[in-house]
């Protein structure tokens, strides 16, 4: 599925990642379009991309936080080279508890792990 | 995963009541708050540190220590030859696990090939003026090491770049970017300009480039900075997370799950099953601690 953004405003640092829950680097990109690509008007609509080994591998996905830029999200939403699965959702609160993960998948379960880290930034 | 991060500086900070006087970035009260050095040279330094502590545990006694850590001072230890002195920089460095084991034929031939604007005096670094060999040795261990651990993530490091002790404003861009969630995103595009680009973190222009990177409003940004927004926190965690915590070395992690709310930074400070990493760590061991919290937290 392709589709086209209606506008590229997101919101700075919303939380934008899925990634593998196994010990791998497949990340999985999630964006948030100010206006849904359905013609609705400005709802909490997500675009979610999956790699699409994903469904082939039955590998499950769960939440983290990170941001993703507008520049980033249009990129997504517009590729048509990708062999990703691209699915729309209307509530974050589905991602958050998983039903948003591929459908055959078993539900991961999810845990909030906090981490206070002592750094420079040098 | 929530991420807090906690500013820190190796040289600490300035006690609440000082720095509640003076309001400003110099309210660290210190005369070398604003010195700067590269981090090859600064890493010379740190390594000939940890090197001198682990002689003085070896036994040396801290005249020959002196000595060697002047300029010139390997080579004296190699032309007399000083031969306990030689046989504990061996052991030792095999204890450390350096790529170079220093035999004296190893050490005569490394110091033959060292860079001549190493030596000497002229490279103040960390409050030292050093410049010895055994500092350069010990600091191209040093950088082999964080190389190698970087290689794997596919970074390639940036020594000649400015460092300094209080890099206020770029910690306090990320106590404010954390309101927005993009603390972990600047963090990232940050160290990106400074470790693999060269361009000081300090800089009021590597931190706008940074926060413009990863979405934050710039101007909102530069606003914040000519102000005194975070300052205080900043520096009263320079101050506490040394003093307090005790804390010396980073970077440091504790992790707290579903059912733990423990570590030095928790209410009280208590301890309640949490987990703490200090050090960088390995794919492995970071993935063990969440398998842990799994398995000891996680409702079945």
């Amino acid at each position: 599925m392709v589709a086209s953004l209606a506008t590229t405003a997101l919101k700075p640092g919303f939380p934008a990642l899925l990634k593998k829950s196994a010990n791998a680097a497949v990340i999985v990109s999630l964006v948030r379009p100010t206006k849904t690509i359905n013609n609705d008007s400005e709802d909490d609509s997500y675009v979610c991309r999956f790699p699409k080994q994903a469904d082939e591998k039955k590998e499950s996905y769960k939440l983290t936080t990170a941001s993703i830029s507008a520049l980033e999200g249009l990129k997504m939403m517009t590729a048509t080279s990708t062999d990703d699965v691209i699915t729309i959702c209307s509530n974050v609160e589905n991602l958050l508890d998983g039903s948003l993960y591929p459908s055959s998948l078993e539900r991961p379960r999810e845990m909030l792990v906090t981490a206070d880290f002592v750094t420079c930034t040098q | 995963m929530d991420v807090v991060r906690h500013p820190y500086s190796f040289r600490g900070g300035a006690p609440k009541d000082e720095m509640m006087m003076t309001k400003t970035t110099d309210a660290t009260n210190d005369p070398h708050g604003l010195e700067t050095w590269t981090w090859h040279n600064g890493l010379n330094t740190y390594a000939g540190d940890d090197l001198e502590q682990a002689l003085f545990q070896s036994g040396l006694y801290q005249d020959d220590i002196k000595d060697l850590r002047s300029p010139g001072g390997l080579q004296r230890a190699l032309n007399k030859p000083n031969h306990s002195l030689l046989k504990t920089l061996e052991r030792v460095s095999v204890i450390k696990g350096y790529n170079l084991v220093w035999t004296p034929d190893n050490l005569r031939k490394a110091i033959q090939t060292m860079n001549a604007d190493d030596l000497g005096s002229g490279h103040p670094a960390r409050g030292k003026r050093v410049g010895s060999e055994v500092d350069v040795l010990a600091g191209n261990e040093f950088r082999q090491m964080l190389q190698d651990i970087a290689s794997d993530a596919a970074i390639q490091f940036e020594y000649n770049v400015n460092f300094q002790w209080y890099p206020i404003d770029s910690q306090r861009v990320l106590l404010y970017a954390r309101q927005f969630g993009a603390a972990e995103a600047y963090s990232d595009a940050l160290a990106r300009r400074h470790f693999t680009k060269g361009l000081p973190s300090g800089s009021r222009n590597t931190v706008l480039d940074a926060t413009k990177e990863v979405g934050l409003d710039v101007d909102l940004v530069e606003e914040m900075l000519n102000g005194e927004d975070f300052k205080q926190q900043v520096l009263q965690s320079y101050h506490d997370t040394i003093a307090k915590h005790r804390i010396h070395s980073i970077p440091n992690f504790t992790f707290n799950g579903p059912k733990t709310n423990g570590g030095k930074f928790r209410p009280n400070g208590v301890h309640s099953g949490e987990v703490t990493i200090s050090g960088s760590g390995s794919v492995g061991q970071f993935l063990s601690v969440f398998e842990h919290i799994r398995d000891e937290q996680l409702e079945t």
